[in-house]
């Protein structure tokens, strides 16, 4: 009994165990990382990918995926972009319509899955296709910048919502403290958060069980997409601009920082705090590196290996107990 | 003589866990040798032990004398040892031949002869189980029997000389477990050794040559099968005595709860009328594949039905989902714990809750402690051996997974129960413990729907027995004039 309470104890400390021994080593070998500056540099900069990693997990929990996340932070600052320019729409008002429209992105990858019957990984592939598309044709393809159309009042709100700081931390981490609040005690505490994990680990079961397995499935995927348009309107306040190719690729950082931080691809386990410490060991690594003077191409290679290890890591774990 | 193979002081075990200590086997050329013993008892380890898939950390494999080292599974069938699993092993998309030829296809410089595969298929399956069905059939389209049959082809083609076959008949019913006897007969005649496991004590008389009974990893006692009667055996495999398996009962029996019309499904399913009254027992009786379990489920809503007529106390119902049928009050136990029974991957209190979300939630909010207060006391009331509430289910034996999805119904309160094979592949033991629970849910007037293909439990549970036979039902019997072959007549249609 003490023993399974140990290896219970210590899976939980998995991410949390590689974040405290980067966080050391790296304390130890490199001076320049120890500085306030440093860490509110990484904070930031981990602050869109842990958005992401937060929807990502509740794709993957349900045993979804969105391949279309990264498009979709593209799509929402685009059109929110466009909302201030085009239609003067204010600032706030221009925001929530941006994220609106990532939870709208996610509600149709949902609906291609439950309705239509796609697998997950094919629905959200096309997703990505059409919704990085639809950012093209906003502005043909050219870059949507907010500099020079707005008042230069509004110009400023944005850029202190997306690099400002309140009382010495930059504003996108509270932004990402109150969402991780919301969505673990969403996914932990509420009816729709269990169904979450009910169907994730046996659709057919929860289904057995009285669970609208597809109602759950549809809000777990626009969850998804309204975290991506958040990561968007952070994207665009940071930037002030959106390129075609803004986000691209970023459902990738979503997905690993999520199986970084526990959240098993074959669905039903994982947790909010898992992947907000998973984006976190990512962006800690990549500073680390950067200060040590290692090239990016290496950074690369460096990060595949450490999610290769995690997850063997993880089935080892799991095939250890199933054989029991 | 030498025996044909000796498994001697086998010791194995996982972390924390001693599943082997210091087992001990033998098995002569042409003899079935029956081995029973509880879930957990450490079959399925002593099975892959000797198939290779696990290495014994003490004792020894002895082969025709000779001391033998396996490797693995392929090297377990090159030294002739085969095994039929319980759950069988195939690949359900890909067709016989190629289930049957799995990892020995015939080939030239890696290039298969497709029809010669297939013929040879064909002809391996008429010699070895006397079945004709065509090669080229996927594994998915096959009835769970004639998957058997393929596996059992399968094991014989390679010449096994020693083989094992895992729980053969729990999903069998009377007339495949006929068919499965002769060849299992057959298999003793060419001299090949058979070890046979099995729960189902019934079936030995009729096949068994000799029993040992295991238990915690130990052999208890080997026997002749002549020698030894049901009786001493379930008290040696239990270490304790039981009188009867099934727990006597006097029953009160009140109205009709429970009534069901014209349920249609294509030409699949045509059941004209199904009742249950108050406090009884309905078993449901019939051959696997007659529409028992899709009659049952699309009542339940879980599958659609072209036409059906449902009425809970007088109330009619129509259940378009799983959800509504458990809102008014009707639930259903399904056959496959690990398909559509229990979520795994969950914690046992997860499972328990997993149905009753919105009895333990306020506005949406699980209240957790009210949650684990409630899996508490069913881990306590069923008598669900496991570390805590929050060991995940996977970890459990069959018997105790099936406790707690026992446990997550009794969560609910019902007016009308369906237990699908409630016992199925578990112990003797764990199986005593679900009829009294049973008994007890009738005590308290809830009207009980049980399928089941094993005739004794049929018999000794139910009030009142519906046969099913192609999507029909063929007869309604009232206990008394119910009996194994009345039962078998209807079920195969055999009326003389």
């Amino acid at each position: 009994m003490n023993k399974l309470l140990n290896q219970k104890k210590l899976s939980g400390l998995g991410p949390i165990g590689i974040f405290a021994a980067s966080m050391i080593i790296l304390f130890i070998i490199t001076p320049s990382f120890r500085s306030m500056a440093n860490f509110t540099q990484i904070l930031l900069s981990a602050s869109v990918y842990m958005l992401l990693a937060m929807g990502m997990s509740f794709a993957i929990i349900i045993d979804g995926i969105d391949l279309s996340a990264g498009s979709i932070v593209g799509l929402t600052g685009g059109i929110a972009c466009m909302a201030m320019t085009y239609l003067n729409l204010p600032v706030p008002v221009a925001l929530i319509l941006g994220v609106l429209v990532g939870a709208v992105c996610g509600l149709i990858n949902g609906l291609l899955i439950t309705k239509l019957d796609l697998i997950p990984f094919i629905a959200t592939l096309g997703g990505q296709w059409v919704y990085r598309g639809a950012l093209k044709l906003l502005n043909n393809g050219a870059t949507i910048t907010l500099r020079g159309t707005i008042s230069d009042e509004a110009l400023a709100t944005l850029t202190y919502i997306g690099n400002g700081k309140f009382l010495g931390i930059p504003v996108p981490v509270y932004l990402v403290l109150v969402m991780a609040i919301a969505l673990n005690f969403v996914l932990r505490h509420t009816v729709f958060g269990r169904s979450v994990y009910a169907v994730g680990s046996n659709a057919e079961t929860a289904k057995m069980s009285g669970i609208n397995v597809q109602k759950v499935k549809l809000l777990a995927q626009s969850i998804t997409g309204l975290m991506a348009g958040m990561a968007g309107i952070v994207m665009l306040c940071r930037m002030v601009s959106i390129q075609a190719n803004t986000g691209e690729g970023y459902e990738f950082e979503g997905i690993f920082a999520s199986v970084v931080g526990g959240v098993s691809m074959a669905g039903g386990e994982g947790t909010i705090f898992g992947a907000v410490i998973g984006a976190l060991v990512v962006a800690v690594l990549r500073n680390g590196l950067n200060l040590n003077g290692i090239n990016s191409f290496w950074q690369q290679v460096i990060l595949g290996v450490l999610v290769l290890v995690v997850v063997y890591v993880d089935t080892r774990k799991t095939k250890k107990k199933r054989s029991v | 003589m030498a025996m044909l193979l000796e498994m001697r002081n086998i010791s194995k075990s996982f972390p924390g866990v001693k599943a082997l200590n210091g087992f001990s086997i033998d098995l002569k050329a042409g003899e079935v040798h029956a081995l029973v013993g509880e879930n957990g008892a450490g079959k399925s380890t002593l099975i892959k032990t000797l198939y290779g898939i696990h290495q014994p950390d003490g004792g020894e494999i002895v082969i025709d004398g000779v001391p033998t080292k396996i490797n693995g599974p392929a090297d377990a069938l090159s030294k002739g040892i085969g095994v039929v699993f319980q759950e069988l092993s195939v690949c359900p998309h890909l067709d016989i031949a190629n289930n049957i030829f799995l990892g020995c296809i015939k080939n030239k410089h890696g290039v298969i002869d497709d029809r010669f595969a297939h013929e040879e298929a064909a002809r391996l399956m008429e010699e070895a189980v006397g079945l004709r069905i065509p090669s080229d059939t996927p594994m998915k389209d096959l009835s769970i029997a004639d998957q058997q049959m393929v596996e059992i082809t399968k094991v014989t083609s390679k010449g096994c000389r020693i083989v094992v076959f895992d729980e053969p008949t729990s999903s069998l019913t009377e007339n495949e477990i006929e068919r499965l006897f002769k060849i299992i007969f057959a298999l003793k005649k060419k001299g090949v050794g058979i070890i046979y496991i099995s729960h189902r004590l019934e079936e030995l008389p009729v096949i068994a040559d000799r029993i040992t009974v295991m238990r915690d990893g130990t052999r208890v006692k080997t026997m002749d099968y002549k020698d030894t009667n049901d009786n001493e055996i379930i008290s040696l495999m239990v270490g304790r005595e039981l009188s009867n398996i099934y727990p006597t009962y006097k029953r009160t029996i009140g109205e009709v709860v429970f009534e069901a019309d014209n349920i249609r499904q294509g030409t699949k399913l045509d059941v004209k009328h199904l009742d249950v009254r108050k406090g009884e027992i309905l078993g449901i009786a019939g051959l696997v594949g007659a529409g028992r379990t899709e009659t049952l489920r699309a009542l339940f809503g879980a599958d659609e039905a072209d036409e059906k007529h449902v009425k809970i106390e007088g109330r009619e119902y129509t259940f378009k989902n799983p959800s509504e049928a458990i809102a008014a009050g009707f639930v259903y136990m399904t056959e496959n714990r690990k398909f559509d029974g229990a979520a795994l991957g969950l914690s046992v209190e997860e499972n328990i809750t997993m149905a009753s979300l919105r009895k333990f939630s306020k506005r949406g909010r699980m209240q957790e402690a009210k949650a684990k207060s409630n899996a508490q006391e069913y881990c306590k009331k069923l008598n669900i051996r496991t570390p805590s509430i929050d060991q995940k289910v996977m970890n459990l034996s069959g018997g105790n997974q099936q406790k707690v999805i026992i446990g997550k119904w009794l969560t609910r309160t019902a007016k009308v129960m369906v237990f699908d094979e409630p016992t199925r592949g578990i112990d003797v033991g764990a199986k005593y413990e679900i009829y009294s629970l049973m008994n007890d849910l009738s005590d308290q007037g809830i009207a009980i729907i049980m399928i089941s293909s094993d005739l004794p439990e049929i018999l000794g549970m139910s009030d009142r027995v519906a046969v099913f036979k192609d999507g029909r039902v063929t007869a309604v019997l009232d206990r008394k004039d119910a009996d194994s072959e009345t039962i078998m007549k209807y079920a195969t249609g055999k009326l003389s």
